[in-house]
Order: structure tokens, then sequence, then C-alpha cells
């Protein structure tokens, strides 16, 4: 297994006493579309400063490429191309000399302009004002920008925030193809996961400073099936509590005369409808539920707002 | 150490074409310019009332165009320009693209304080070729001036050279304001009221040691006849500007980007 990309061991900031992040620890895999999720206010643009020394940790260090950051600054970042919410653009210049400002001061070869130009699909535009270009087209020169340098690792902080949906899709082919085509490292943030589930390898998640989940896409769809539910509607509640609990169930809640039960599967329904109609329970109603990915995150995010609406709902008639 | 001008030399190349499309190259060309032109046609027109008959008109066409400079105008277009400069970075959000370049820390400040002591330079170099031209050009439209019969060059050079020195100290504090600050506004503001302050207050004792006085006094040495090449302002502002340098450029380097 190889070393992550980005590794941060128990890293922490606050600002003032306000507590902002509280002991990340992230592991980026190389190779990997990483999506760090997490609502408005979340701190991942905070993390991202952190990652990038914009910021000083007050707590814990942060590796990239197996280097301390702290101390291999500058080789680092030469391996490193970044876009920090907005882009950085000079709005009185085109877009070819905001690349160029750049280029000189990297001192890279005239050509790399062009080529970058080209894997944001900017040729047509390159010579016109920013102050003329579109949302998009600023977020695409943003990310022309952090390519500039040829970098192993991009880091961009909400890069389709703004977007109209053809721009989010335009930008989620463009992020799949500099990391299948060019074999970039993409650690990207957002705080909404349908704009980027589509796209990433593998998801952090982040709440309140604290990271809820980081693994795989797989691991969060897993979690995702793991977490379906039957919502049971009954005469005596009581008794079809303790039924299914002696039975191994997993009782969510229960209020009225409804219960929630976990479920790995929608077929255990039937078996679950048997068993209280078999104890003397009428069940009058039956539903099942499966919650999204985005449900899942939500939930880790927002425990107190997460509800199924996936649901799929049939009637049984009482034994 | 090849390293360091590498570093330089292509952050001030980067930094300079920033200047495109910008009014801080043409401040620096047309704020010393004004000066000369608005000098030069109340010589033109009304020369003959000013000047003696038989007098040096080079002293008196120079310690005018030096006096509305070091007093009032310096000190504001020093003001205007390292705000213009820095505030592009402000409103481009600049500095955290400028902090995650794979460059030095100090090379961020170093690069931009280099490039704007440049056109301050420009600006001076303009003024020396403005008023030696406009002298000429008075000499020439309006020979019973005088201005053909006498050579000033060196004085007015040493003058010159005088003023540019004793205004690095303000040039280093109004560049250090506007790189920390955010708002070009409150930076000019601050520029207005510092030279403002130099004008209510030109009359205390004390005055030479503020440093909105130094550019005055680095030109009345010219019309003194001073024969020293220093005055004390001019000691002054470049130990402080050394100073207030080695601070900022410090201070850029712990600098975080919230």
């Amino acid at each position: 297994m190889t070393a992550p990309l980005i590794s941060t061991h128990q890293l922490t900031y606050h600002y003032g006493s306000l507590q902002i992040l509280q002991g990340l620890n992230l592991e980026v895999p190389k190779g990997s579309i990483y999506g760090f999720l997490g609502p408005n206010g979340a701190g991942k643009t905070t993390t991202i400063r952190l990652l990038l020394g914009l910021l000083k940790p007050a707590a814990g260090t942060v590796e990239l490429f197996g280097q301390a950051f702290v101390r291999h600054r500058v080789p680092i970042l030469q391996r490193v191309g970044a876009m920090i919410e907005t882009p950085s653009l000079y709005r009185h210049l085109s877009g070819k000399d905001n690349l160029e400002v750049a280029r000189r001061m990297l001192g890279l070869e005239k050509k790399r302009i062009n080529q970058v130009l080209e894997i944001v699909r900017l040729q047509q535009d390159a010579h016109r004002p920013v102050k003329h270009y579109s949302l998009g087209m600023c977020q695409r020169l943003g990310i022309a920008l952090a390519l500039l340098s040829d970098p192993e690792l991009l880091i961009l902080d909400e890069p389709t925030n703004g977007l109209d949906p053809s721009g989010i899709r335009e930008m989620r082919e463009l992020l799949k193809e500099l990391n299948q085509e060019h074999g970039k490292t993409i650690f990207l943030s957002s705080h909404l996961l349908s704009e980027i589930e589509k796209t990433v390898t593998h998801v952090g998640i982040l709440d309140k400073g604290l990271l809820r989940f980081q693994g795989r896409v797989e691991q969060l769809q897993q979690t995702a099936l793991s977490a379906s539910t039957l919502e049971v509607e009954v005469d005596n509640l009581l008794l079809a509590r303790e039924l299914l609990l002696a039975n191994g169930y997993q009782i969510i809640s229960s209020k009225k005369q409804r219960l929630r039960v976990a479920v790995q599967e929608k077929e255990e329904a039937a078996h679950l409808n048997q068993l209280l109609v078999l104890g003397g329970v009428s069940v009058s109603g039956l539903s099942y539920a499966a919650q999204s990915l985005e449900e899942v995150f939500l939930s880790l995010t927002e425990p107190q707002v997460a509800e199924p609406v996936n649901s799929l709902s049939f009637s049984i008639l009482p034994a | 150490m090849s390293t360091i001008t590498t570093y330089l030399g292509r952050g001030v190349s980067a930094e300079a074409l920033k200047l495109k499309h910008t009014w801080a190259l043409w401040l620096s060309l047309l704020a010393p310019l004004s000066i000369v032109s608005m000098t030069f046609l109340v010589f033109f027109f009304k020369g003959h009332l000013l000047l003696k008959p038989g007098s040096d008109p080079w002293f008196f066409w120079a310690t005018n165009n030096f006096l509305a400079t070091s007093q009032l105008l310096l000190p504001l277009f020093l003001a205007l320009l390292t705000a213009l400069v820095n505030g592009t970075e402000h409103q481009s959000g600049g500095w955290k693209q400028l902090y995650t370049q794979p460059v030095p820390k100090w090379s961020v400040f170093l690069n931009k304080y280099l490039l704007v002591l440049g056109l301050v330079v420009l600006s001076f170099v303009t003024f020396w070729v403005g008023l030696l031209v406009g002298g000429y050009f008075l000499g020439l439209l309006r020979p019973e001036l005088g201005f053909q019969k006498y050579h000033h060059e060196q004085e007015i050079t040493l003058a010159i050279f005088r003023i540019l020195v004793a205004s690095l100290f303000v040039f280093t504090l109004q560049f250090c304001l506007c790189f920390r600050c955010k708002s070009i506004a409150l930076s000019i503001g601050l520029g207005i009221l510092f030279t403002m302050a130099f004008l209510i207050g030109s009359r205390w004792e004390h005055i030479g040691y503020y440093p909105y006085s130094w550019t005055y006094f680095a030109s009345a040495a010219f019309s003194a006849r001073t024969t020293e090449f220093f005055v004390p302002q001019m000691w002054y502002s470049l130990v402080g500007s050394l100073g207030l340098f080695a601070l900022g450029l410090w201070d850029s380097c712990r600098r975080q980007i919230q």
C-alpha cells in the first residue's frame, strides 16, 4: 500500500475562542479523487488553507507527499496546484495574461499556457478580459492556473460553486479527465454530495470540525444500504416492541402507534409482518425506506433532520 | 544568491505584467509631468512678472516645482500609487494565490516592494527630465527670461536625489499599510491625514522629526543652496525605511491568509 499523498494528524485550528477543527486525521490516497464534504461552516476551507500553509494550525501536523509541510513548503508546493474558494484572477487582464503572470513567477515554458488552455477548453476566449468571463469560465481559468505547473496534486475548494447544471457537468467531466488521463490526484471540497458523488472515488465527511466518515465511496454506499428501515403501524405498541426485540430486531424509534425498525433488505418486511401477526399484533401499515447517499451524508452531518424520503409503501391486510 | 535573484527576477517580471491596463504606470509618468507642466504655463505666461530682470531663473523655476511636489503632491502620490498596486491583490483575492506559489514567502513582499520602488524612481526620473527640458524650453520660447544663460543640471539632480531619499520612509510606510490593509480608502485616507498634519503643524519646532515633513526639508536644502550632500532628514528617512522594510518583510513571512 502506498503512502497517502495528503495526511494530517490531529489537525486542530481555532479562531479566537471558536473551535473550527478538532483533531482532523485526513488520508488522501495517491490517484484518487477525494471529495471533502461538509455543510457550510464545517471547516472545509479552513482545512484547505491549513493544507496549503495559508494558516498555522493550533496543533497537529500536515504532511504532503510524505513530507512535513512546515519544513518543506517550497518543494511541496512545486507539486501542488490549488484553487481556494473563488479563483484569484486579475479582472483587468485577459485570461492568457493571468496565466502569463503565474508562468513568469514559476519560470515555466511559454507553451504550457496553451496546453492548459486546451485542457480547460478556453483557447477561444483566452484574449478576452477576465471581467467579461462567465462564472464557469472563471472557474475553468482558476483550474488552468492550478494546472500550470503540471502538479501531481490538485486541491480545489468548491470548484462547482455557483455553476449551473451544465457547468457542473462540464466540471465533473474535466475532473475525471484530469484524474484518468493526466494522472492527477484531486482533493476537492463541496457542500453537496449530489454534485460530486458521481466523480469521486473517496469521501471524507466533515461536520463542525470533526471528520464523521472517511473511506471509499463504495463504503459509504454500503453504509447507505445498511441504513434501510421499515415503518410499522400497529394496534399494540408495547407488545410489538417486545416481539421485535425478542427476535433480534433493532428499533430506531417508536411513537404513537408507529415503530421504525432497522432492516437489511426489503424482503424482511414479509417476515416481520408474519411475526407480529402470529404474535397477536394487528398491523395496519408497513412501509420500507432505503437511505440514499445524500441522506446518509445528511444523517452524518445533521442527524436531527435526517428522514428517509425514498420510501415504498404498501398495505398489509390484518390476519 | 543566484536562487534569490532568480526568485526576484521572475517575481518582479510577473508583478510588472499586472500593471498592464492599470493607472499605476500612467500615474508614475503623469503625476510629475503635471506639476512641471503647470509651473511651465505659469512661467510661460507670467514669467516676466515673477523673475527679476537679469536674475538666474533656474532657482526660482526649480524651487517652485520642488515645493509643490515635496509638501503636498509627493506624499499623496505615494499613498495613491502603493494603494493602486496592492489594491489589485486585495480586490482579486490574489494574496492566497501568491502565498500558495512555490516561492519563499519573503519574495511576495519583496517583489511588490521592488516594483513599486521602481515606479517611484521612474516618477523621479520623469520629474528630473521634465524639469530640465521644461527649463530649456522656456529658454527657447521666452529667451528674455534667461534660462539659456545658466546651467544647473548638477544642483537640480542632487536636489531631486535628496527628495527621493527623504521620501523613502513615507513610501515604505504607505506600502506596508496598503500591503496589510484591505481597505484602499483607509490607506489613502491615512496618507492624506498625515500630509495634512504636516501642513497644519509646519511651524512646530520639532516638525523636522515628522516623516511627512522630510521631503520638504530635503527640497528646502536646494533653496538654501546647502552644499552638503546629505541633510539630516535624509538619514532619518534611510534608517527609518530600512527598519520599517525589515519589519514589513518579517511580518509578510508570518502572515496568515484568512
